[in-house]
């Protein structure tokens, strides 16, 4: 520095401590960390005197000299620290919080990985089903080995230094807990692994008693009267029904529906459809069973071939309506009622779906099967955001005469001394002439006749009547099942279906909060159905409501929410604490359980993404990607760079000032609306109507067969 | 000083993708490392000053340059709106980081005119020039949250930044 040649090398001020600087530097770092503004003007002010002073006084000065400015100084310094002191004293971690520095760790690991070679996503395995894997390498081929014992398999390389990996736990078994992926270079990743849990779900009335699927173990569970038979079917068994003999079971990853006799478990008869399927009904001998991809209805009677029938919307539950001849169908996705008739020119869908603004939770035919009761988490028939986050449960019964909703009933605050928290989940059935509902979030059961009853089970997700006044009740998270007497409130007997369930356990006690309810009568259940999404419209403190996203898929993708606002998962349950006023049930480790069981959860299932087909398509695809560089934030296995950027830079016309996380792009297909608002309602939509300025990647750079690469690249990942 | 600002515009406007969002992205993240390895650069002068004397006269240049690709590297942010007003940056860790350590390297740029600093005395000089630790500290807060570093170019600077405080503190014991 030439300024300081002129001046003694070996001066040091009367003052030469270290208290100035560590004084300045720990108001600067706490204004950093503290949003307080006045703290910003004390410690420029502070700065500035200092320097105005010694710049006034030049040599040989010191604070001591100014004794009424420095002791005002040091008065003001007192005054100013002393109580930031005492708050950062008692506010510690909220210190730390404040700077965003709880859990950064998680953060940073989860990028390192997603930018590191040879990278494997999503870094968990669900041991009961197929599953798409995406690994980075630089080298041109790739072979990928599931356990140690398993066979090598070559992976399909789709570029951008990609490759994708289909793991089919039928076809490759796995070694408990942990499963390893070798690669050419011999690398190994290991990754959580996820058993197979018994989980009954979809218990429906038959004339021998009872039906439930175990979609996992792949299981169906026949009930008696005091007993239950466990028969072995198809991969991926959703839903299941019966006539006095024979069961129709319908898979997600079988694209059979098989008929089985109930008593044998013998295969009598099949049908070949396709993947996805969702549910299935059956009356008068016909059978109808949803597929989600591509959305449709497939209808035979007796073992004729099976009709499609296009739906209008991707369906979640299928009923059979007044006759064999009208079809109901739910779907999440649109939050609607769909109705299928057959006349004389074939099967045709109504032009007009019913509105329910909410998923329907549960939903039963009258005994006459003129009117269908559904329970809904709100009835909104506008189908409008609302002004919050809260839920009011509904009971909604529509004509099918009429096909027009004929009321609406508030499911009952406090009733019998009991509080109905919400449906977070609800099945329902019908005895008779009474519907019963089980509501999965608060554990309680209804029937007119017995009104609100305290369910034995944890979070009841199956309720019907057996002969002899009994009910059986069914509960996927804890793998079991009562039989129950209603009057007497006594369990007849109970049934507990996990065997060696130790390592399980955690991720039951985490789905258990996953789907119970808080004091404001939502659980994380009632946005998120099936793990998935309402996609609804909720206002969770961004100030404007946004579309629900997916809980599937998460893991390795922190941080999380569309502020990325939480570094891990686990603090989702502060959100449940504060806005939704916590739980009545105290649990020590409710945190860690949610965080386990939600970074347990793969991506969501799509159709087209285990499609051997799909290779060409998304090699294809992958050169439009890049080209219109995509891949610069949709980047990695993860298909997310796991950073966040602001409005204002995507949308420069919106005047909110926020970041927005990148999302994964893994399973997109089956998320929609787009954008951070959902304002797209299609991919399409998104580069052709909602970026005219070509900030969402150059999607007008790319001729019209790349963007139709792209657009199907992204149906398939 | 002009070559400075060919430097910094060069470095900030260079095109590097087909999306606007990712080249815009590209030039923060470009201008944003350059200001924080030419801040390490300057603080490693001192040490490396025993075995290559002719350093010393770079410091000051080093540190002026980290100052003015910092600018460079707000006038960027600004421009892309990752900031759209004071009270953003106020309450905003990530932001608020940023700016402060701006803010510190400010205040060393106005006292490393040679007139302040033979006005100010040695002595003075150097408390002053010691926040320069507590803006590289605010750097690394700045960095790590700002969701676009590679978790390992981050463990490199902090260990350098950390290395040469140690340096330094050895030195003057």
């Amino acid at each position: 520095m030439r300024g300081s040649e002129t001046v003694d090398p070996d001066f040091r001020p009367k003052n030469r401590s270290w208290a100035q600087p560590i004084l300045i530097a720990a108001a600067g770092f706490v204004w950093a960390l503290f949003p307080i503004p006045t703290m910003s003007a004390f410690v420029w002010a502070y700065l500035g005197l200092w320097l105005a002073l010694a710049l006034a006084k030049g040599r040989d000065w010191a604070w001591t000299e100014f004794r009424w400015p420095a002791g005002l100084a040091l008065t003001v310094i007192a005054s100013l620290c002393a109580p930031t002191a005492l708050y950062i004293a008692e506010q510690g971690s909220a210190l730390v919080q404040n700077a965003q520095l709880t859990d950064l760790g998680s953060v940073l690991k989860d990028r390192a990985n997603n930018t590191g070679d040879l990278h494997i996503h999503p870094p968990v395995v669900q041991g009961d089903r197929p599953q798409v894997f995406w690994v980075r390498s630089s080298g041109e081929t790739l072979k990928v080995r599931f356990g140690r014992q398993g066979q090598l398999h070559k992976a399909d390389k789709i570029g951008n230094e990609l490759f994708r990996v289909i793991y089919e736990p039928q076809a490759q078994p796995f070694e408990p807990l942990q499963i390893e992926l070798h690669f050419n270079q011999m690398q190994t990743r290991v990754l959580a692994y996820t058993a197979p849990r018994v989980r009954p779900q979809k218990l429906r009335a038959t004339p021998f008693g009872a039906l439930a699927v175990s979609t996992e173990t792949d299981e169906l569970l026949v009930f008696g009267s005091q007993d239950m038979k466990r028969l072995r079917v198809g991969d991926g068994p959703v839903a299941a029904v019966a006539t006095a003999t024979h069961a129709w079971v319908a898979h997600r990853y079988d694209p059979r529906v098989l008929r089985l006799d109930v008593h044998s478990g013998v295969v009598t008869a099949t049908q070949t459809l396709r993947r996805t399927q969702v549910d299935i009904a059956h009356f008068e001998g016909r059978v109808a069973v949803a597929v989600q991809s591509p959305p449709a209805v497939w209808v035979w009677r007796g073992l004729s071939e099976p009709i499609e029938i296009p739906l209008p919307a991707v369906p979640q539950r299928v009923f059979f309506g007044r006759n064999a001849d009208e079809i109901i169908v739910a779907s999440r996705r649109t939050r609607r009622l769909y109705r299928v008739t057959k006349s004389e020119s074939g099967w045709k869908a109504d032009a007009t779906a019913l509105v329910m603004g909410r998923p329907v939770s549960g939903a039963a035919l009258s005994e006459d099967r003129g009117i269908l009761e559904v329970v809904v988490s709100d009835y909104r028939p506008l189908d409008d955001a609302g002004p919050n986050h809260f839920v009011h449960p509904r009971r909604v019964s529509v004509s099918l005469e009429s096909w027009s909703v004929r009321s609406v009933r508030k499911i009952g605050d406090t009733q019998d001394g009991l509080r109905v928290h919400g449906s977070g989940a609800a099945s329902m059935s019908r005895s008779g002439s009474e519907f019963m509902t089980a509501f999965t979030g608060s554990a309680e059961l209804h029937s007119p006749s017995t009104g609100f009853v305290r369910s034995p089970l944890h979070s009841p997700n199956g309720l019907v009547a057996l002969p002899g006044a009994t009910w059986l009740i069914t509960s996927a998270v804890e793998g079991a099942a009562v039989w129950f007497d209603p009057k007497t409130q006594q369990v007849k007997s109970a049934l507990d279906l996990r065997l060696d369930d130790t390592s399980q356990s955690q991720l039951r006690r985490g789905e258990r909060a996953f789907n119970e309810a808080t004091r404001s009568g939502t659980s994380c259940a009632t946005c998120h159905p099936g793990q998935d999404s309402d996609y609804a419209w909720h206002n969770i403190g961004h100030g404007l409501p946004r579309p629900t996203l997916s809980v599937l898929g998460m893991a390795g993708t922190a941080p999380y929410l569309r502020g990325a606002s939480y570094p891990t998962l686990g603090e989702l349950n502060h959100f449940a604490e504060t806005l939704l006023l916590g739980y009545d049930r105290s649990v020590p480790n409710r945190s860690e359980d949610l965080q386990a069981y939600m970074l347990s959860l793969p991506p969501p299932d799509v159709g087209a993404r285990l499609d051997p087909q799909a290779v060409p398509v998304l090699r294809q695809g992958m050169k439009a990607f890049a080209k219109a560089g995509c891949d610069q934030c949709h980047s990695g296995p993860a298909f997310t760079d796991l950073a966040q950027y602001p409005t204002g830079l995507l949308f420069p016309q919106r005047s909110e000032a926020v970041l927005l996380d990148t999302p994964s792009l893994i399973g997109v297909s089956s998320t929609p609306p787009y954008l951070y608002d959902g304002r797209a309602a299609d991919l399409r939509s998104i580069f052709e109507v909602h970026d005219p300025r070509g900030r969402h990647g150059a999607y007008a750079l790319l001729d019209s067969g790349q963007q139709e690469d792209l657009l199907k690249m992204l149906g398939a990942l | 000083m002009v070559g400075i600002v060919l430097i910094s515009i060069s470095i900030a406007g260079w095109p590097s993708s087909a999306s606007e969002v990712a080249s815009a992205t590209s030039a923060i993240l470009r201008t944003g490392w350059a200001a924080a390895i030419a801040l390490l650069a300057s603080l490693a002068v001192r040490p490396l000053k025993r075995w290559w004397p002719k350093w010393a006269r770079w410091r000051r240049a080093l540190g002026l340059v980290a100052f003015g690709l910092s600018l460079v590297h707000i006038a960027r942010v600004w421009d892309s709106g990752w900031a759209r007003n004071l009270w953003q940056v106020l309450t905003e860790p990530q932001l608020r980081s940023g700016a402060t350590a701006a803010l510190i390297l400010l205040m060393m740029t106005l006292t490393s005119a040679p007139a302040v600093v033979r006005r100010l005395r040695l002595g003075h000089w150097r408390l002053l020039h010691r926040a320069v630790y507590v803006a590289g500290l605010l750097v690394a807060h700045h960095i790590a949250l700002s969701g676009h570093a590679l978790p390992w170019a981050l463990g490199l600077w902090v260990a350098g930044l950390l290395l040469l405080f140690l340096a330094r503190v050895r030195l003057r014991a």
